[in-house]
This record gives C-alpha cells, sequence and structure tokens, in this order.
C-alpha cells in the first residue's frame, strides 16, 4: 500500500499535531513558569507582557504554561481512552462477529445497552459518582466509546469468517486463536486505525466538555476545558483566557480530523483499485 | 384564581417569551417590573421549598410574619402588628386587623396561623419543619392574638420563624380540593398572578393592602437565569430591570453603561473555612492557626475579589444581629507565625497533608478562591490536595462530619444563635466536629438570655472564642451586587431580596 504523504490533508493535519505534541512534550523549555504557580499582583496580563508570552489568567498564573499542561493532559486522556476502548472494542467485536451465536448475541445486548445512554450524561454520572481523578475522567470516556470499533469489527469479522481463506484455515485445524491472531485482527486493523483518529478528536472534546462543566480533572491540574470555563466569565476584560485554549482544542481536533480523512481516503478500496 | 386564569395567563407569558414580546410590553406598561431569580419555584405549594428567594416570594404574596429591615436594624411586622415575649418560653403576638384576602375574603386569624403551623409540620410536601424545631406548640389566644411556646428560653426564635411561616387560608384550604393551585389567595402586599413552574413567577400589586406606595411596580415577574453571564446579558438587553447577583469579574460588563446603575449591599452570608478537629491534622489548635495565618484576605479580596467582599475577623459582620465591633483576638495575614507554629507542632520538616474540598459555582469564586488558599497554604508547609466534587455530594458528606477541611458559606447568617449552634456546639451537627464545653455553656447562655445587649456580650465571647480555636476561620462576606436598569429606584439589602413594596419605578 503505498500512501499520499503530499497530500494537503496530511501536511496540515501533521503539521498542525506535531505543533501540539511539541508543545506537549518541549513546552518547558519555551516558558520559565509553572501551570499553577499564582501571582495575584500579576493577573490578567495581556500577552507579551511581564514575560509571559500569551499573558497570564485571573490568579496570575502564565496562560502559556497552562496550554502546555492542557494539552499533555487532553492528549494523555484522548491516547488512553482510544488505545483502551480500540483494543476492547476490536477484540469483542471481532469474536462477536466471528463467533455468532450465544457470544454475539449476549455482547450484541451488552452494546446496544451501553449505546442507549447519551455518551456525556454516563459520564457526568459515572464522575459524579467516583469524583475527579483522571483515572476516572479515562474511565468515563472509555465506558461508552469501545462501542464504535466493536460494531465495526463485527461486521468485517462476519465478512471474513466467511471467505475462502478463513474456512481453509478452519478446516485444517486454525483454533481459534490462531484465526483471530493470522486472519481476523491484521484485517481490522485498518479500520480501527481510522476510527481511532476520530475517536482520539472526539474524546478531546469530550474531556474538553467534563472540565468545562466542572467535572474533569481535579482543578490542580489545568486542563483546556476548564480554562475555557474559566475564562469565559472574563471575555470582555480578557479576551486570551478563553481564546487561548480554545484555539489549543480548534488545533488539536482539526488536525486529528484532517489526518483521519486522509487516513481514511488511503484506505479506500477505490483508490486501490484506481476506479476513480 | 382559577387553574384556567392560571393557565391563560402562564400561556400568554410563555408565548410572549416564545414571539420574544417581553420588551415591547415592558415599554407598553412602565410599571413592569423583570427581574431575576436565582433559584427556580418548583412546587405551588408555599412549604415545599426551603430557600431564601422562594420565602420572600411567599412572603409578599400569602404573607408572613414580618421581615428585618436592615436600614432600621428592627424586625417589622407583615401579617403581625406587634408582638412580646410574655416569658422566657412564650412568645405573644398580635395579627393586624386590617388586611383584606386578595379574593376579597377576610383578614388573617389565629386559624389561619394554626392551619399553617399544622401545614408545615404535616403537609406531606413540607420541607421546612425545621423552623419550628425549637417550638413546642404555638396556642390561640384569641381570634387575633396567639402564642409560640418554645421547648427551651430562645432569644432569637424570630429569625428561625420571621419570614419563613408563610400563613395560608384554613377557610381555602377547606373548601378546595388542591387549595395552593385552585385558591392560591392570601394577604401579602402582592398576589400571585401566574407562574410556569422552574422558569417563572408573576405577581400583581395588592393594591387593598394598607400603605403600598403607588410608585411601587404593578406586576413584577421573578425570571429565573441562573448563569452569571446570561443575567448580565438580559439584563443589557433590556429583558430584565434588575438583575441579582453579579459577580465580581462580570461588573465591568455594566460599569460605564449609561443605561444600568449598579445596586450594591454588603451581605449576611460569611464564607469560611472548616477545620474539622475529629480528623488529623487538624485535631491540633496550632495547626489550625497556621492555616489561619496562612490566608492573605486582604490580597484575596483587592486583587481578586475586586474589593468586592468585606473582611470578617469572626462570625459577624456589621449587617448581623449582636455585631459588637472588631474582635480582640485576630488572626492576620502572617506566614512567618505560620511557619513556626507547623513547626511547634512537630512539622518542620514539612506538611501536614490535608485533604480540603470545594464548591464550584455555587458561591462567588469558590473554585477559585480555594485555589488561591491552597497556594498560600502550600507556601508555609501545608500539602494540599483540592478537590472539587460534586455539590450534592460535598454537601452530603460535609452533614455528615466526612470533610477534613472545606471552604463553604452557611446561607443567610442573620441571628448567630442558630448558626453557630448548627456548626460548633457539641452533637447538634456533624458538620465540623467540633467540641468545647466552654463554648458550649455560652452558646446556651446566648440563647436564653433575653436581654438584648447582655446576649451580645455573650455573643462576642463566644466569637472571641471561635477566633482563637478556629474550628472555623471566617473569611468575608461577599457584597451584593445587582445590575438595575434607570429609572428605578431600588436600594440593595444585606439579604439580597427584593421587596417590590420597595421598588419605585
Amino acid at each position: 500500500m503505498k500512501f499520499d504523504f503530499l497530500n494537503l490533508k496530511f501536511i496540515i493535519g501533521a503539521f498542525l499535531l506535531g505543533f501540539v505534541l511539541f508543545l506537549a512534550l518541549f513546552g518547558n523549555l519555551i516558558t520559565p513558569f509553572t501551570a499553577n504557580k499564582q501571582s495575584l499582583m500579576d493577573s490578567l496580563l495581556p500577552p507579551l507582557s511581564g514575560g509571559h508570552i500569551l499573558g497570564t489568567d485571573h490568579l496570575g498564573r502564565d496562560i502559556l504554561a497552562r496550554m502546555i499542561s492542557g494539552a499533555r493532559v487532553s492528549l494523555a486522556i484522548a491516547a488512553s481512552v482510544v488505545v483502551i476502548s480500540g483494543v476492547v472494542g476490536v477484540i469483542v467485536g471481532a469474536l462477536s462477529g466471528y463467533l455468532r451465536g450465544t457470544w454475539d448475541l449476549v455482547t450484541q445486548k451488552i452494546v446496544e445497552s451501553f449505546w442507549a445512554f447519551p455518551p456525556i450524561l454516563l459520564a457526568i454520572a459515572i464522575l459524579a459518582f467516583f469524583g475527579q481523578s483522571l483515572t476516572n475522567v479515562i474511565l468515563a470516556l472509555t465506558i461508552q466509546r469501545w462501542i464504535p470499533y466493536s460494531r465495526m469489527s463485527r461486521a468485517q469479522a462476519m465478512v471474513l469468517r466467511s471467505l475462502a481463506y478463513v474456512e481453509s484455515s478452519r478446516v485444517m485445524g486454525g483454533g481459534l486463536a490462531w484465526v483471530m491472531r493470522r486472519h481476523i485482527l491484521p484485517n481490522l486493523m485498518a479500520s480501527a486505525i481510522i476510527v481511532g483518529t476520530f475517536s482520539m478528536a472526539t474524546a478531546i472534546l469530550a474531556e474538553a466538555s467534563l472540565s468545562f462543566l466542572g467535572l474533569g480533572v481535579p482543578p490542580q491540574i489545568a486542563t483546556w476545558g476548564g480554562m475555557l470555563a474559566e475564562g469565559r466569565s472574563y471575555i470582555t476584560r480578557a479576551w486570551w483566557l478563553a481564546v487561548m485554549p480554545g484555539v489549543g482544542i480548534f488545533i488539536t481536533v482539526l488536525s486529528l480530523n484532517l489526518l483521519g480523512d486522509w487516513l481514511r481516503d488511503q484506505y479506500d478500496p477505490k483508490k486501490t483499485l484506481n476506479l476513480i | 384564581m382559577t387553574k384556567t386564569r392560571q393557565g391563560l395567563i402562564g400561556g400568554a407569558f410563555g408565548a410572549l417569551a416564545v414571539l420574544g414580546l417581553t420588551q415591547p410590553l415592558a415599554a407598553q406598561d412602565d410599571k413592569l417590573l423583570m427581574v431575576t431569580s436565582t433559584f427556580p419555584m418548583t412546587s405551588p405549594t408555599p412549604y415545599a421549598e426551603s430557600n431564601a428567594q422562594m420565602y420572600s416570594v411567599w412572603c409578599q404574596t400569602y404573607g408572613c410574619l414580618g421581615r428585618y429591615n436592615y436600614a432600621a436594624k428592627e424586625y417589622q411586622g407583615i401579617l403581625v402588628e406587634n408582638w412580646e415575649v410574655v416569658d422566657p418560653t412564650t412568645w405573644r403576638f398580635k395579627l393586624r386587623e386590617d388586611l383584606v384576602r386578595h379574593d376579597g375574603g377576610p383578614g388573617p386569624t389565629t386559624a389561619d396561623v394554626l392551619h399553617s403551623y399544622d401545614r408545615v409540620l404535616n403537609d406531606p410536601a413540607s420541607i421546612q419543619k425545621n423552623i419550628f424545631s425549637e417550638v413546642e406548640t404555638i396556642r390561640a389566644v384569641d381570634d387575633y392574638t396567639f402564642e409560640i411556646v418554645t421547648k427551651k428560653p430562645l432569644a432569637s426564635l424570630l429569625s428561625y420563624i420571621f419570614d419563613r411561616f408563610i400563613i395560608t387560608s384554613a377557610e381555602l384550604a377547606e373548601a378546595n380540593e388542591n387549595p395552593d393551585e385552585d385558591a392560591a389567595f392570601g394577604w401579602g402586599p402582592y398576589k400571585l398572578a401566574s407562574y410556569m413552574l422552574d422558569q417563572e413567577i408573576a405577581l400583581e400589586k395588592n393594591d387593598d393592602f394598607p400603605g403600598i406606595s403607588a410608585d411601587a411596580p404593578d406586576t413584577a415577574v421573578f425570571r429565573q437565569i441562573r448563569e452569571a453571564e446570561q443575567r448580565v446579558t438580559a439584563l443589557m438587553n433590556g429583558e430584565v430591570q434588575i438583575a441579582r447577583l453579579i459577580p465580581p469579574q462580570l461588573v465591568s460588563r455594566l460599569e460605564g453603561n449609561d443605561a444600568i446603575s449598579l445596586a450594591q449591599s454588603p451581605s449576611i452570608e460569611p464564607m469560611f473555612l472548616a477545620f474539622n478537629p475529629k480528623f488529623e491534622p487538624w485535631t491540633d489548635k496550632r495547626v489550625r492557626q497556621a492555616a489561619a495565618h496562612s490566608i492573605n484576605k486582604d490580597l484575596i479580596i483587592d486583587r481578586f475579589l475586586m474589593g468586592l467582599a468585606d473582611k470578617m475577623d469572626g462570625p459577624l459582620g456589621e449587617q448581623q444581629i449582636c455585631y459588637t465591633g472588631p474582635l480582640d483576638f485576630v488572626i492576620d495575614y502572617n506566614p512567618e507565625k505560620a511557619r513556626a507554629l507547623l513547626a511547634e507542632a512537630g512539622y518542620e520538616n514539612g506538611g501536614p497533608k490535608v485533604e480540603f474540598m470545594t464548591a464550584s459555582g455555587r458561591y462567588i469564586s469558590d473554585r477559585q478562591v480555594s485555589e488561591i488558599v491552597t497556594q498560600m497554604m502550600t507556601e508555609v508547609g501545608f500539602e494540599v490536595d483540592l478537590q472539587v466534587p460534586e455539590y450534592a455530594n460535598l454537601t452530603a458528606a460535609m452533614r455528615a462530619g466526612e470533610l477534613p477541611m472545606y471552604y463553604l458559606g452557611r446561607g443567610l447568617f442573620l441571628d448567630p444563635s442558630e448558626p453557630l449552634s448548627q456548626y460548633l456546639e457539641t452533637d447538634v451537627t456533624q458538620r465540623i466536629g467540633y467540641s468545647s464545653p466552654e463554648l458550649d455553656a455560652l452558646l446556651q447562655q446566648e440563647r436564653q438570655t433575653l436581654d438584648f445587649d447582655e446576649r451580645c456580650k455573650i455573643v462576642r465571647q463566644a466569637a472571641e472564642l471561635i477566633a482563637e480555636e478556629v474550628p472555623m476561620f471566617f473569611m468575608w462576606s461577599h457584597r451584593l451586587v445587582h445590575g438595575v436598569s434607570k429609572g428605578i429606584e431600588w436600594d440593595a439589602s444585606a439579604d439580597g431580596e427584593i421587596w417590590l413594596s420597595d421598588v419605585k419605578m
């Protein structure tokens, strides 16, 4: 398979995501301030004043340092959610589509039950019950996000199980683990990666929404959603409080969506068969 | 009032709101006042809610015994004309005889008082039983005189019941299956015109109420808008004429707007830090004092709260009953002393670790203030784990005595007697878990002292003891700031409530 790396979606998406990743990994080299260090005497300084590149918030904390912390939190949570929900969803869906029967019936009922809840409401309920922590946010976001992987994997596994080479493998004595490892799971990877890219973007938005509602991580951890919520009240006096985290969320989600789009195009069978 | 009428008026308001015609209506009728509220009306039953805003609405419609006048610093009657203390446990009240019910029926009598007392205690919807927690019984003396007998001498009785005991008609309750819905007539200066649960309540002026001003609004609508930003926007757009409780960070949006003025008042809701001595390290008074010494209240008020708070050195501020001036024992900002106290308590090498709980959005800038407090305590050596649980979980845990340290307000705190007992008297509640025989004795003594000056001396002694022992560290009371459209005269009071008869249009 040949990837088109000169595609504009890839170039812009990779550049923006690379920029966010750079900030998250090496941001400490850019600013001497830390995310939680307050200085009430320096509150609401505008960008490029007092040594603060992006200004300070209502508690005199450096916005850039908080943006960097927010990038780390957002990316760490989103990546964890995507990996955990991807692994769970693909395995459950693949088994469901390949085995069929009782396993399929039971898992599909579970899928339908989880799918019936509005996702943000379920997350709010979990966080209200278990309290605020990074782990609980990941749990709250993961609990429903494995379902798209599962549905996609099930549908593809149902097709794959009836293909000649899979049936041959089974007839020749290939066990469940063998068939899954050699024939089913590798064929699901491309689709799972595409779902994962879009899912990462929605996980970042969901985490920001929970933080905006005050239900995300504890207050000592800076997040973009939390910054946005705090900045809302100061929008007419200090626009940078809300605009900066908003831009952070926008850039990250846009970059992931562009990369997801690009990946989908690359794996499109019509492109491979040169039908268009 | 019939259900049909309520439905028609409610429907009309709904239609107007949908069509965005509320503003033209306000322009047509210059005596229509639109006011924001932050608590919803969830039931037509006046005993089904227990928040100051709804007590105020029911007090102005059905009627209550009276209210506290913050300007005059005295209680003033609404349905009662006078009252006296007969003996240490018996208070006698005389109802006014010049009132007419909104439907033209007779004025309030002791039968209505006894009926209302029964409803507070026995109506399945009632959540107001606590207002009579210290009352033994209420008995009629004659048609217009009744006596309230307390379980023990209780100097602060009026603060429990005066504007909380809503009087409804016994006659209408007998004649109607659903009196709160079908016959919502009382004796107050305003009549209930219509309502939409969880949205708004409309009141009409009762022109028959003695002394009601011609300048007071003819109609008033309390519209629920919980978000402060939305309240400010609604005021700037002319959708409401009074937007209540504007937080400091939004005041600048209204300053300089020629069509809007700001009404400001000190409040009677102290914000405090609680240190629960049932948990380590708060068992040690020196650690509690160290935490208090680490907090720079002046800096927080000046730089973060924009000067819109009044610093407190104890449980009482100027607007509260029995305030007798600054306390002698004051814990000032002194980080060096805080470090020394921690070292003396055995934490010279760092620590102690403390869990700190706060609310988010329930009080003005509560979470942000807690973040500042966290940093200030950290700077003197505490290791603070700040948590912001969901508010219902927070208050449930607080009431169960499960929080080691928290930042909250106590609600309206006019008379210190009940709140201090509630938080600090041994085993009255579990909210703080503090126990001091000396403080218990003072609180019991002040409750039983009916001589006002003598009582206030005892309250001061209790306040001094609290300031030194620091189970609660009183921070400040937020200034209440309201946005008011030009052309409306209204003096904000320390309880933040709007008494429509005080408004001039």
